[in-house]
Protein backbone atom coordinates (compact mmCIF):
# COMPACT_ATOMS: atom_id res chain seq x y z
CA UNK A 1 0.00 0.00 0.00
CA UNK A 2 2.81 2.35 1.02
CA UNK A 3 4.67 1.59 -2.19
CA UNK A 4 1.58 2.43 -4.23
CA UNK A 5 1.10 5.79 -2.48
CA UNK A 6 4.80 6.56 -2.94
CA UNK A 7 4.54 5.75 -6.62
CA UNK A 8 1.54 8.04 -7.09
CA UNK A 9 3.34 10.87 -5.32
CA UNK A 10 6.38 10.35 -7.50
CA UNK A 11 4.25 10.50 -10.65
CA UNK A 12 2.49 13.66 -9.47
CA UNK A 13 5.82 15.26 -8.59
CA UNK A 14 7.25 14.48 -12.02
CA UNK A 15 4.11 15.80 -13.70
CA UNK A 16 4.26 19.04 -11.72
CA UNK A 17 7.92 19.49 -12.53
CA UNK A 18 7.19 19.05 -16.22
CA UNK A 19 4.34 21.54 -16.10
CA UNK A 20 6.59 24.07 -14.37
CA UNK A 21 9.29 23.61 -16.99
CA UNK A 22 6.84 24.16 -19.82
CA UNK A 23 5.38 27.20 -18.10
CA UNK A 24 8.83 28.79 -17.88
CA UNK A 25 9.44 28.46 -21.57
CA UNK A 26 9.12 31.46 -23.85
CA UNK A 27 6.02 30.60 -25.82
CA UNK A 28 5.42 31.65 -29.38
CA UNK A 29 2.42 33.92 -29.88
CA UNK A 30 -0.52 32.64 -31.82
CA UNK A 31 -0.50 35.84 -33.87
CA UNK A 32 0.50 35.17 -37.45
CA UNK A 33 3.15 37.73 -38.32
CA UNK A 34 3.33 39.30 -41.76
CA UNK A 35 6.41 38.04 -43.54
CA UNK A 36 6.24 40.07 -46.74
CA UNK A 37 7.88 43.49 -46.80
CA UNK A 38 6.12 46.61 -48.01
CA UNK A 39 8.10 46.25 -51.20
CA UNK A 40 6.86 42.70 -51.80
CA UNK A 41 3.26 43.66 -51.09
CA UNK A 42 3.43 46.65 -53.43
CA UNK A 43 4.93 44.51 -56.15
CA UNK A 44 2.25 41.87 -55.75
CA UNK A 45 -0.70 44.27 -56.01
CA UNK A 46 -1.66 45.12 -59.62
CA UNK A 47 -3.64 48.16 -58.40
CA UNK A 48 -0.41 49.61 -56.99
CA UNK A 49 1.93 48.79 -59.84
CA UNK A 50 2.54 52.40 -60.83
CA UNK A 51 3.21 53.46 -57.25
CA UNK A 52 5.69 50.57 -56.95
CA UNK A 53 7.35 51.66 -60.17
CA UNK A 54 7.66 55.20 -58.80
CA UNK A 55 9.18 53.87 -55.55
CA UNK A 56 11.77 51.97 -57.55
CA UNK A 57 12.50 54.99 -59.76
CA UNK A 58 12.99 57.20 -56.68
CA UNK A 59 15.35 54.58 -55.21
CA UNK A 60 13.25 54.28 -52.10
CA UNK A 61 13.53 50.52 -51.89
CA UNK A 62 15.94 50.80 -48.97
CA UNK A 63 12.88 52.05 -47.10
CA UNK A 64 10.23 49.70 -48.49
CA UNK A 65 12.58 46.73 -48.02
CA UNK A 66 14.20 48.11 -44.83
CA UNK A 67 13.34 47.47 -41.22
CA UNK A 68 10.81 50.31 -40.88
CA UNK A 69 8.25 50.44 -39.56
CA UNK A 70 6.53 52.73 -42.06
CA UNK A 71 2.98 53.56 -43.01
CA UNK A 72 2.40 53.87 -46.73
CA UNK A 73 -0.60 55.72 -48.10
CA UNK A 74 -0.48 54.15 -51.53
CA UNK A 75 -2.45 55.81 -54.32
CA UNK A 76 -3.89 53.32 -56.75
CA UNK A 77 -3.04 53.39 -60.44
CA UNK A 78 -6.37 55.14 -61.08
CA UNK A 79 -5.56 57.77 -58.45
CA UNK A 80 -2.17 58.46 -60.02
CA UNK A 81 -3.68 58.61 -63.49
CA UNK A 82 -6.22 61.18 -62.27
CA UNK A 83 -3.29 63.29 -61.09
CA UNK A 84 -1.67 63.00 -64.49
CA UNK A 85 0.90 60.43 -63.40
CA UNK A 86 1.21 57.62 -65.88
CA UNK A 87 3.98 55.34 -67.06
CA UNK A 88 4.89 57.95 -69.67
CA UNK A 89 4.86 61.00 -67.38
CA UNK A 90 6.62 59.13 -64.59
CA UNK A 91 9.58 58.58 -66.85
CA UNK A 92 10.02 62.35 -67.17
CA UNK A 93 10.23 63.01 -63.43
CA UNK A 94 13.71 63.01 -61.90
CA UNK A 95 14.29 60.72 -58.95
CA UNK A 96 15.04 63.57 -56.52
CA UNK A 97 11.71 65.29 -57.17
CA UNK A 98 9.97 61.95 -57.07
CA UNK A 99 11.44 61.27 -53.63
CA UNK A 100 9.68 64.28 -52.13
CA UNK A 101 6.43 63.47 -53.94
CA UNK A 102 6.47 59.89 -52.68
CA UNK A 103 7.73 60.68 -49.18
CA UNK A 104 4.53 62.70 -48.77
CA UNK A 105 2.83 59.27 -48.79
CA UNK A 106 5.21 57.74 -46.19
CA UNK A 107 4.90 58.03 -42.44
CA UNK A 108 7.79 57.15 -40.15
CA UNK A 109 5.75 54.81 -37.94
CA UNK A 110 3.22 52.01 -38.25
CA UNK A 111 -0.29 53.46 -38.10
CA UNK A 112 -3.25 51.09 -38.36
CA UNK A 113 -6.59 52.34 -39.68
CA UNK A 114 -7.79 52.44 -36.08
CA UNK A 115 -5.00 54.89 -35.32
CA UNK A 116 -5.94 57.44 -37.98
CA UNK A 117 -7.07 60.43 -35.95
CA UNK A 118 -10.79 61.25 -36.15
CA UNK A 119 -10.13 64.87 -36.95
CA UNK A 120 -11.51 66.67 -38.84
CA UNK A 121 -8.21 67.68 -40.36
CA UNK A 122 -5.97 66.12 -37.75
CA UNK A 123 -2.38 66.61 -38.95
CA UNK A 124 -0.14 63.60 -39.56
CA UNK A 125 3.51 64.20 -40.38
CA UNK A 126 4.78 62.73 -43.62
CA UNK A 127 8.38 61.81 -44.28
CA UNK A 128 8.54 64.66 -46.77
CA UNK A 129 8.27 67.06 -43.85
CA UNK A 130 4.73 68.21 -44.54
CA UNK A 131 1.44 67.39 -42.83
CA UNK A 132 -1.45 65.47 -44.32
CA UNK A 133 -4.79 65.70 -42.61
CA UNK A 134 -6.99 62.87 -41.37
CA UNK A 135 -10.78 63.10 -41.15
CA UNK A 136 -12.95 60.15 -40.18
CA UNK A 137 -16.63 59.78 -40.93
CA UNK A 138 -17.68 57.56 -38.05
CA UNK A 139 -21.15 56.99 -39.52
CA UNK A 140 -19.87 55.46 -42.72
CA UNK A 141 -16.60 54.28 -41.14
CA UNK A 142 -14.69 56.05 -43.89
CA UNK A 143 -11.33 57.72 -43.48
CA UNK A 144 -10.06 60.56 -45.64
CA UNK A 145 -6.49 61.79 -45.88
CA UNK A 146 -6.76 65.35 -47.17
CA UNK A 147 -9.40 64.72 -49.86
CA UNK A 148 -8.32 61.15 -50.56
CA UNK A 149 -10.59 58.33 -49.48
CA UNK A 150 -8.90 55.34 -47.88
CA UNK A 151 -10.06 52.47 -50.08
CA UNK A 152 -8.43 49.50 -48.40
CA UNK A 153 -6.90 49.50 -44.95
CA UNK A 154 -4.37 47.58 -42.91
CA UNK A 155 -2.38 45.61 -45.47
CA UNK A 156 0.10 44.31 -42.92
CA UNK A 157 3.74 43.93 -43.86
CA UNK A 158 6.78 42.81 -41.93
CA UNK A 159 8.12 46.36 -41.94
CA UNK A 160 4.94 48.41 -41.75
CA UNK A 161 1.50 48.78 -43.14
CA UNK A 162 -0.12 49.89 -46.39
CA UNK A 163 -3.43 51.70 -46.87
CA UNK A 164 -4.71 52.22 -50.40
CA UNK A 165 -6.05 55.67 -51.22
CA UNK A 166 -8.02 57.02 -54.17
CA UNK A 167 -6.11 60.27 -54.70
CA UNK A 168 -2.50 61.33 -55.06
CA UNK A 169 -1.41 63.50 -52.11
CA UNK A 170 0.05 66.54 -53.83
CA UNK A 171 2.86 68.38 -52.08
CA UNK A 172 1.67 71.63 -50.54
CA UNK A 173 4.61 73.56 -51.91
CA UNK A 174 3.01 76.46 -53.81
CA UNK A 175 1.38 79.45 -52.08
CA UNK A 176 -2.26 80.23 -52.87
CA UNK A 177 -1.42 83.59 -54.42
CA UNK A 178 1.05 81.93 -56.81
CA UNK A 179 -1.61 79.43 -57.87
CA UNK A 180 -4.01 82.29 -58.59
CA UNK A 181 -1.41 84.37 -60.43
CA UNK A 182 -0.10 81.51 -62.53
CA UNK A 183 -3.47 80.35 -63.87
CA UNK A 184 -4.80 82.56 -66.69
CA UNK A 185 -8.34 81.48 -65.80
CA UNK A 186 -8.02 83.49 -62.56
CA UNK A 187 -6.41 86.60 -64.09
CA UNK A 188 -9.43 88.80 -63.34
CA UNK A 189 -9.60 87.57 -59.75
CA UNK A 190 -5.88 88.21 -59.42
CA UNK A 191 -6.31 91.73 -60.80
CA UNK A 192 -9.22 92.31 -58.43
CA UNK A 193 -7.12 91.23 -55.43
CA UNK A 194 -4.44 93.72 -56.43
CA UNK A 195 -6.97 96.50 -57.05
CA UNK A 196 -8.58 95.87 -53.66
CA UNK A 197 -5.15 96.06 -52.03
CA UNK A 198 -5.63 92.79 -50.19
CA UNK A 199 -2.76 90.74 -51.57
CA UNK A 200 -1.59 89.89 -48.05
CA UNK A 201 -5.09 88.64 -47.20
CA UNK A 202 -4.67 86.07 -49.96
CA UNK A 203 -1.20 85.20 -48.72
CA UNK A 204 -1.69 83.71 -45.27
CA UNK A 205 1.29 82.22 -43.48
CA UNK A 206 2.63 78.85 -44.64
CA UNK A 207 0.64 76.05 -43.07
CA UNK A 208 -2.36 78.27 -42.34
CA UNK A 209 -5.76 76.67 -42.00
CA UNK A 210 -7.49 78.66 -44.73
CA UNK A 211 -9.99 77.87 -47.47
CA UNK A 212 -10.25 80.05 -50.56
CA UNK A 213 -12.99 79.87 -53.20
CA UNK A 214 -11.53 80.63 -56.62
CA UNK A 215 -13.50 82.77 -59.03
CA UNK A 216 -12.99 81.96 -62.69
CA UNK A 217 -12.77 84.69 -65.31
CA UNK A 218 -16.20 83.65 -66.61
CA UNK A 219 -17.74 84.23 -63.19
CA UNK A 220 -15.96 87.56 -62.78
CA UNK A 221 -17.25 88.70 -66.18
CA UNK A 222 -20.78 87.58 -65.32
CA UNK A 223 -20.55 89.71 -62.17
CA UNK A 224 -19.59 92.79 -64.19
CA UNK A 225 -15.82 92.69 -63.75
CA UNK A 226 -15.43 92.23 -67.47
CA UNK A 227 -11.77 93.08 -68.01
CA UNK A 228 -8.56 94.21 -66.39
CA UNK A 229 -9.40 97.73 -67.59
CA UNK A 230 -12.85 97.62 -65.98
CA UNK A 231 -11.35 96.52 -62.69
CA UNK A 232 -8.66 99.18 -62.96
CA UNK A 233 -11.30 101.88 -63.42
CA UNK A 234 -13.43 101.03 -60.39
CA UNK A 235 -14.46 103.91 -58.15
CA UNK A 236 -13.48 103.90 -54.46
CA UNK A 237 -17.01 102.81 -53.51
CA UNK A 238 -16.88 100.00 -56.05
CA UNK A 239 -13.47 98.95 -54.73
CA UNK A 240 -14.97 98.70 -51.24
CA UNK A 241 -17.68 96.42 -52.62
CA UNK A 242 -15.08 94.38 -54.46
CA UNK A 243 -12.94 94.07 -51.31
CA UNK A 244 -15.93 92.79 -49.34
CA UNK A 245 -16.77 90.34 -52.11
CA UNK A 246 -13.24 88.95 -52.28
CA UNK A 247 -12.97 88.62 -48.50
CA UNK A 248 -16.29 86.76 -48.67
CA UNK A 249 -14.43 84.01 -50.56
CA UNK A 250 -12.12 83.17 -47.65
CA UNK A 251 -12.94 80.86 -44.76
CA UNK A 252 -10.49 80.81 -41.89
CA UNK A 253 -10.41 77.07 -41.48
CA UNK A 254 -9.10 74.16 -43.56
CA UNK A 255 -11.92 72.56 -45.55
CA UNK A 256 -11.33 69.75 -47.99
CA UNK A 257 -14.37 69.08 -50.16
CA UNK A 258 -15.15 65.90 -48.29
CA UNK A 259 -15.04 67.59 -44.91
CA UNK A 260 -17.34 70.58 -45.43
CA UNK A 261 -20.14 70.74 -42.91
CA UNK A 262 -23.59 71.56 -44.26
CA UNK A 263 -25.01 74.86 -43.08
CA UNK A 264 -23.73 78.34 -42.40
CA UNK A 265 -20.00 79.02 -42.32
CA UNK A 266 -18.50 82.37 -41.40
CA UNK A 267 -16.22 84.01 -43.92
CA UNK A 268 -13.36 86.45 -43.43
CA UNK A 269 -15.73 89.24 -44.57
CA UNK A 270 -17.84 88.51 -41.48
CA UNK A 271 -21.03 87.18 -43.10
CA UNK A 272 -21.89 83.55 -43.57
CA UNK A 273 -22.06 81.44 -46.70
CA UNK A 274 -24.39 78.44 -46.94
CA UNK A 275 -22.75 75.12 -47.67
CA UNK A 276 -24.60 72.04 -48.88
CA UNK A 277 -22.69 68.79 -48.87
CA UNK A 278 -23.02 65.98 -51.36
CA UNK A 279 -21.84 65.63 -54.92
CA UNK A 280 -21.05 68.28 -55.84
CA UNK A 281 -20.65 70.47 -52.79
CA UNK A 282 -22.41 73.81 -53.25
CA UNK A 283 -21.85 77.19 -51.67
CA UNK A 284 -24.22 80.14 -51.71
CA UNK A 285 -23.77 83.76 -50.69
CA UNK A 286 -26.44 85.73 -48.85
CA UNK A 287 -27.26 87.81 -51.93
CA UNK A 288 -26.97 85.00 -54.45
CA UNK A 289 -30.17 83.64 -55.94
CA UNK A 290 -28.57 80.31 -56.78
CA UNK A 291 -25.78 78.33 -55.24
CA UNK A 292 -22.43 77.81 -56.92
CA UNK A 293 -21.01 74.34 -57.24
CA UNK A 294 -17.43 73.43 -56.53
CA UNK A 295 -16.13 72.62 -59.99
CA UNK A 296 -12.46 72.00 -59.19
CA UNK A 297 -12.05 70.88 -55.59
CA UNK A 298 -9.08 70.51 -53.28
CA UNK A 299 -6.23 72.42 -54.90
CA UNK A 300 -3.62 72.18 -52.17
CA UNK A 301 -1.45 75.21 -51.56
CA UNK A 302 1.24 75.68 -48.94
CA UNK A 303 -1.03 78.05 -47.05
CA UNK A 304 -4.61 77.14 -48.02
CA UNK A 305 -6.99 74.71 -49.67
CA UNK A 306 -8.54 76.18 -52.81
CA UNK A 307 -11.76 75.24 -54.58
CA UNK A 308 -12.86 76.72 -57.88
CA UNK A 309 -16.58 77.49 -57.84
CA UNK A 310 -19.02 78.02 -60.67
CA UNK A 311 -20.05 81.56 -59.71
CA UNK A 312 -19.17 84.51 -57.50
CA UNK A 313 -20.34 84.73 -53.90
CA UNK A 314 -22.23 87.90 -53.05
CA UNK A 315 -22.35 88.95 -49.39
CA UNK B 1 9.37 0.07 -10.55
CA UNK B 2 11.58 3.06 -9.79
CA UNK B 3 13.39 2.58 -13.10
CA UNK B 4 10.03 2.55 -14.88
CA UNK B 5 9.21 6.01 -13.57
CA UNK B 6 12.60 7.68 -13.79
CA UNK B 7 13.44 6.80 -17.40
CA UNK B 8 10.25 8.07 -19.08
CA UNK B 9 10.24 11.08 -16.78
CA UNK B 10 13.79 11.96 -17.75
CA UNK B 11 12.99 11.57 -21.43
CA UNK B 12 9.93 13.76 -21.00
CA UNK B 13 11.95 16.43 -19.24
CA UNK B 14 14.64 16.36 -21.88
CA UNK B 15 12.11 16.68 -24.69
CA UNK B 16 10.50 19.56 -22.84
CA UNK B 17 13.79 21.34 -22.45
CA UNK B 18 14.86 20.76 -26.04
CA UNK B 19 11.47 21.54 -27.57
CA UNK B 20 11.06 24.92 -25.97
CA UNK B 21 12.47 28.15 -27.32
CA UNK B 22 14.29 29.71 -24.41
CA UNK B 23 14.43 33.40 -23.62
CA UNK B 24 17.41 34.95 -25.32
CA UNK B 25 19.15 38.31 -25.31
CA UNK B 26 19.36 40.15 -28.60
CA UNK B 27 22.42 42.23 -29.40
CA UNK B 28 22.13 44.68 -32.27
CA UNK B 29 24.70 43.92 -34.95
CA UNK B 30 26.48 47.11 -35.92
CA UNK B 31 29.58 45.69 -37.51
CA UNK B 32 29.91 45.38 -41.24
CA UNK B 33 31.12 42.03 -42.44
CA UNK B 34 31.01 42.86 -46.12
CA UNK B 35 33.93 45.25 -46.37
CA UNK B 36 31.76 48.37 -46.34
CA UNK B 37 32.76 51.68 -44.87
CA UNK B 38 30.49 52.74 -42.02
CA UNK B 39 29.44 56.36 -42.20
CA UNK B 40 27.45 58.72 -40.04
CA UNK B 41 26.31 62.01 -41.55
CA UNK B 42 26.69 64.82 -39.04
CA UNK B 43 24.40 67.58 -40.31
CA UNK B 44 25.27 70.68 -38.29
CA UNK B 45 24.50 73.52 -40.73
CA UNK B 46 22.83 76.10 -38.51
CA UNK B 47 20.17 78.10 -40.38
CA UNK B 48 17.89 80.69 -38.82
CA UNK B 49 14.99 78.45 -39.85
CA UNK B 50 16.41 74.97 -40.09
CA UNK B 51 15.32 73.41 -43.36
CA UNK B 52 13.90 69.91 -43.47
CA UNK B 53 16.47 68.06 -45.51
CA UNK B 54 16.59 64.62 -47.12
CA UNK B 55 20.10 63.15 -47.09
CA UNK B 56 21.39 61.19 -50.08
CA UNK B 57 24.41 58.92 -50.45
CA UNK B 58 25.38 57.95 -53.99
CA UNK B 59 22.08 59.29 -55.38
CA UNK B 60 20.00 57.14 -53.05
CA UNK B 61 17.88 58.77 -50.33
CA UNK B 62 18.97 57.45 -46.95
CA UNK B 63 16.83 59.56 -44.63
CA UNK B 64 13.43 61.09 -44.37
CA UNK B 65 13.36 64.85 -43.86
CA UNK B 66 15.69 65.80 -41.03
CA UNK B 67 16.53 69.10 -39.42
CA UNK B 68 19.98 70.03 -38.14
CA UNK B 69 21.56 69.54 -35.70
CA UNK B 70 21.58 65.80 -36.12
CA UNK B 71 23.90 62.91 -36.78
CA UNK B 72 22.27 60.32 -38.99
CA UNK B 73 21.72 57.54 -38.34
CA UNK B 74 21.79 57.27 -34.59
CA UNK B 75 21.43 60.83 -33.38
CA UNK B 76 23.20 61.89 -30.21
CA UNK B 77 22.90 64.12 -27.17
CA UNK B 78 21.75 67.74 -27.40
CA UNK B 79 20.73 67.26 -31.02
CA UNK B 80 17.75 65.88 -32.94
CA UNK B 81 17.16 62.18 -33.42
CA UNK B 82 17.81 59.21 -31.18
CA UNK B 83 21.05 58.46 -29.32
CA UNK B 84 22.65 55.25 -30.48
CA UNK B 85 25.74 54.21 -32.39
CA UNK B 86 24.26 53.34 -35.77
CA UNK B 87 26.15 53.88 -39.03
CA UNK B 88 25.26 53.63 -42.69
CA UNK B 89 27.05 50.96 -44.67
CA UNK B 90 28.63 52.67 -47.66
CA UNK B 91 30.49 51.09 -50.55
CA UNK B 92 34.21 51.91 -50.20
CA UNK B 93 35.56 54.47 -52.63
CA UNK B 94 34.31 57.94 -53.42
CA UNK B 95 30.77 58.56 -52.24
CA UNK B 96 28.50 61.42 -53.29
CA UNK B 97 26.78 63.01 -50.31
CA UNK B 98 23.90 65.38 -50.96
CA UNK B 99 21.15 67.16 -49.10
CA UNK B 100 17.89 68.20 -50.71
CA UNK B 101 15.21 70.33 -49.17
CA UNK B 102 11.54 70.00 -50.09
CA UNK B 103 10.62 73.69 -50.25
CA UNK B 104 7.18 74.56 -48.96
CA UNK B 105 6.68 78.04 -50.34
CA UNK B 106 7.99 77.99 -53.89
CA UNK B 107 7.25 76.17 -57.06
CA UNK B 108 10.40 74.07 -56.67
CA UNK B 109 9.78 70.69 -55.19
CA UNK B 110 13.36 69.99 -54.13
CA UNK B 111 16.26 72.38 -53.68
CA UNK B 112 19.81 71.13 -53.34
CA UNK B 113 21.45 72.36 -50.14
CA UNK B 114 24.84 70.72 -50.58
CA UNK B 115 26.80 68.13 -52.48
CA UNK B 116 30.18 66.64 -51.59
CA UNK B 117 32.35 63.83 -52.84
CA UNK B 118 34.25 62.01 -50.14
CA UNK B 119 36.49 58.94 -50.18
CA UNK B 120 35.78 56.24 -47.61
CA UNK B 121 37.91 53.15 -46.96
CA UNK B 122 36.54 49.70 -46.22
CA UNK B 123 35.97 48.56 -42.65
CA UNK B 124 36.54 52.01 -41.17
CA UNK B 125 33.99 54.07 -39.25
CA UNK B 126 33.62 57.71 -40.25
CA UNK B 127 31.50 60.70 -39.41
CA UNK B 128 31.03 63.07 -42.32
CA UNK B 129 30.39 66.54 -40.88
CA UNK B 130 28.34 69.15 -42.76
CA UNK B 131 28.57 72.63 -41.32
CA UNK B 132 28.13 76.31 -42.17
CA UNK B 133 25.36 77.41 -44.52
CA UNK B 134 24.34 78.34 -48.04
CA UNK B 135 27.33 78.84 -50.36
CA UNK B 136 29.69 78.41 -47.40
CA UNK B 137 28.41 74.94 -46.56
CA UNK B 138 31.38 72.67 -46.07
CA UNK B 139 31.85 68.96 -45.45
CA UNK B 140 34.69 66.92 -44.01
CA UNK B 141 35.16 63.34 -42.88
CA UNK B 142 36.88 62.21 -39.70
CA UNK B 143 37.58 58.65 -38.67
CA UNK B 144 35.86 57.26 -35.57
CA UNK B 145 37.65 54.75 -33.39
CA UNK B 146 36.06 51.37 -32.78
CA UNK B 147 38.30 50.49 -29.83
CA UNK B 148 36.38 50.81 -26.61
CA UNK B 149 38.05 52.04 -23.40
CA UNK B 150 38.60 50.07 -20.20
CA UNK B 151 35.73 49.73 -17.80
CA UNK B 152 35.31 52.88 -15.73
CA UNK B 153 36.10 55.17 -18.65
CA UNK B 154 34.40 56.72 -21.68
CA UNK B 155 36.40 57.52 -24.81
CA UNK B 156 36.13 60.85 -26.61
CA UNK B 157 37.39 63.02 -29.35
CA UNK B 158 36.43 66.66 -29.71
CA UNK B 159 35.53 68.18 -33.08
CA UNK B 160 35.13 71.88 -33.82
CA UNK B 161 32.37 72.55 -36.37
CA UNK B 162 31.89 76.20 -35.40
CA UNK B 163 32.68 78.16 -38.57
CA UNK B 164 33.49 81.53 -37.04
CA UNK B 165 36.04 80.39 -34.46
CA UNK B 166 39.50 79.44 -35.66
CA UNK B 167 40.15 77.09 -32.76
CA UNK B 168 38.57 76.32 -29.40
CA UNK B 169 39.52 74.91 -26.00
CA UNK B 170 37.34 72.35 -24.23
CA UNK B 171 36.89 72.47 -20.46
CA UNK B 172 35.08 70.25 -17.95
CA UNK B 173 33.94 71.10 -14.45
CA UNK B 174 31.20 72.13 -12.10
CA UNK B 175 31.47 75.79 -13.06
CA UNK B 176 33.19 77.80 -15.74
CA UNK B 177 35.70 79.48 -13.46
CA UNK B 178 37.08 76.28 -11.98
CA UNK B 179 36.65 73.97 -14.99
CA UNK B 180 39.79 72.21 -16.15
CA UNK B 181 41.14 72.20 -19.67
CA UNK B 182 40.47 68.86 -21.38
CA UNK B 183 41.60 69.62 -24.92
CA UNK B 184 43.18 72.77 -26.28
CA UNK B 185 43.43 74.54 -29.60
CA UNK B 186 41.11 72.34 -31.68
CA UNK B 187 40.92 73.93 -35.10
CA UNK B 188 37.76 74.41 -37.15
CA UNK B 189 37.01 71.22 -39.12
CA UNK B 190 39.54 69.27 -37.05
CA UNK B 191 39.47 66.79 -34.19
CA UNK B 192 41.44 66.52 -30.98
CA UNK B 193 43.37 63.33 -30.26
CA UNK B 194 41.30 60.59 -28.64
CA UNK B 195 41.09 60.90 -24.85
CA UNK B 196 39.47 58.95 -22.02
CA UNK B 197 37.57 60.40 -19.09
CA UNK B 198 36.95 58.46 -15.90
CA UNK B 199 33.43 57.82 -14.77
CA UNK B 200 31.23 59.13 -13.33
CA UNK B 201 30.83 61.75 -16.05
CA UNK B 202 27.95 63.92 -14.94
CA UNK B 203 29.45 67.25 -15.54
CA UNK B 204 29.33 70.47 -17.49
CA UNK B 205 31.53 71.05 -20.51
CA UNK B 206 32.58 74.47 -21.77
CA UNK B 207 34.26 75.86 -24.85
CA UNK B 208 36.29 79.03 -25.17
CA UNK B 209 38.27 80.48 -28.05
CA UNK B 210 41.69 78.84 -28.05
CA UNK B 211 43.96 80.45 -25.52
CA UNK B 212 41.25 82.51 -23.82
CA UNK B 213 41.70 82.95 -20.10
CA UNK B 214 39.57 80.83 -17.75
CA UNK B 215 38.21 84.07 -16.36
CA UNK B 216 36.47 84.83 -19.65
CA UNK B 217 32.91 83.86 -20.40
CA UNK B 218 32.72 80.54 -22.28
CA UNK B 219 31.27 80.51 -25.80
CA UNK B 220 28.96 77.64 -24.81
CA UNK B 221 28.23 75.38 -21.86
CA UNK B 222 26.39 72.05 -21.71
CA UNK B 223 25.80 69.39 -19.07
CA UNK B 224 26.11 65.72 -20.04
CA UNK B 225 25.72 62.48 -18.10
CA UNK B 226 27.67 59.85 -20.03
CA UNK B 227 28.06 56.07 -19.76
CA UNK B 228 30.74 53.52 -19.12
CA UNK B 229 32.92 52.19 -21.99
CA UNK B 230 31.11 54.19 -24.63
CA UNK B 231 32.81 55.99 -27.48
CA UNK B 232 31.66 59.55 -28.03
CA UNK B 233 32.43 62.52 -30.25
CA UNK B 234 31.88 65.82 -28.51
CA UNK B 235 31.55 68.80 -30.83
CA UNK B 236 31.11 72.54 -30.90
CA UNK B 237 28.46 73.80 -33.31
CA UNK B 238 26.50 76.97 -34.19
CA UNK B 239 28.05 80.40 -34.49
CA UNK B 240 30.04 82.17 -31.81
CA UNK B 241 28.16 85.27 -30.68
CA UNK B 242 24.75 84.43 -32.07
CA UNK B 243 21.81 84.67 -29.70
CA UNK B 244 19.22 83.03 -31.96
CA UNK B 245 18.29 79.60 -30.64
CA UNK B 246 18.96 77.90 -33.99
CA UNK B 247 22.31 79.63 -34.53
CA UNK B 248 23.62 79.94 -31.00
CA UNK B 249 26.92 78.24 -30.12
CA UNK B 250 26.36 74.91 -28.49
CA UNK B 251 27.97 71.61 -27.52
CA UNK B 252 26.62 68.22 -28.62
CA UNK B 253 27.68 64.62 -28.36
CA UNK B 254 27.55 61.95 -31.05
CA UNK B 255 27.33 58.37 -29.81
CA UNK B 256 29.85 56.38 -31.85
CA UNK B 257 29.61 53.10 -30.03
Amino acid sequence: MNTKIKSVFQRVAVLLLTVILFAQCNKKDDVVLATDTIDTKLAADPELSLFKKAVTQAKLESFTKGPGPFTILAPTNAALAAAGITDATLATVDSITLTAMLFNHFQNLKRTSFEFPVGPNAPMASMAGFSNFSSKNLTTNTTYINAAKVLETDINCSNGIIHKIDKFLALPNIPARTIIKSNPNYSLMDSAISKAGITTTFAPATGSATTIFLISNASMIAAGYTSLATIGALTPAQVTTLTNTLRYHIIQSRNFSIAFKAGSTKTLQGSNVIITTGTPVTVKGISNTTASTITTPDIIASNAVLHEISGILLP
Amino acid sequence: MKFNIILPSTLLLLSALVGCEKNTYQVTERTSNDGSAQVKLGFFSAYTVNPNTILYVNDVPVSNTLAAPISFPGGGLNMNGLSNGDYLFVKPGTAKIQGFRPVPATGNIMTKLFEFNQAFAANINYTFYITDTAANTTGFALEDTKVKPDSGFARFKFVNTMPNVTAVDLYKGANAATATLIQGNVNYKAASPSFDLPLPISDSFYIRPAGAATTTQPIARRFFALSNQRIYTMLSRGYNGSTLATLAPNISVIVNQ
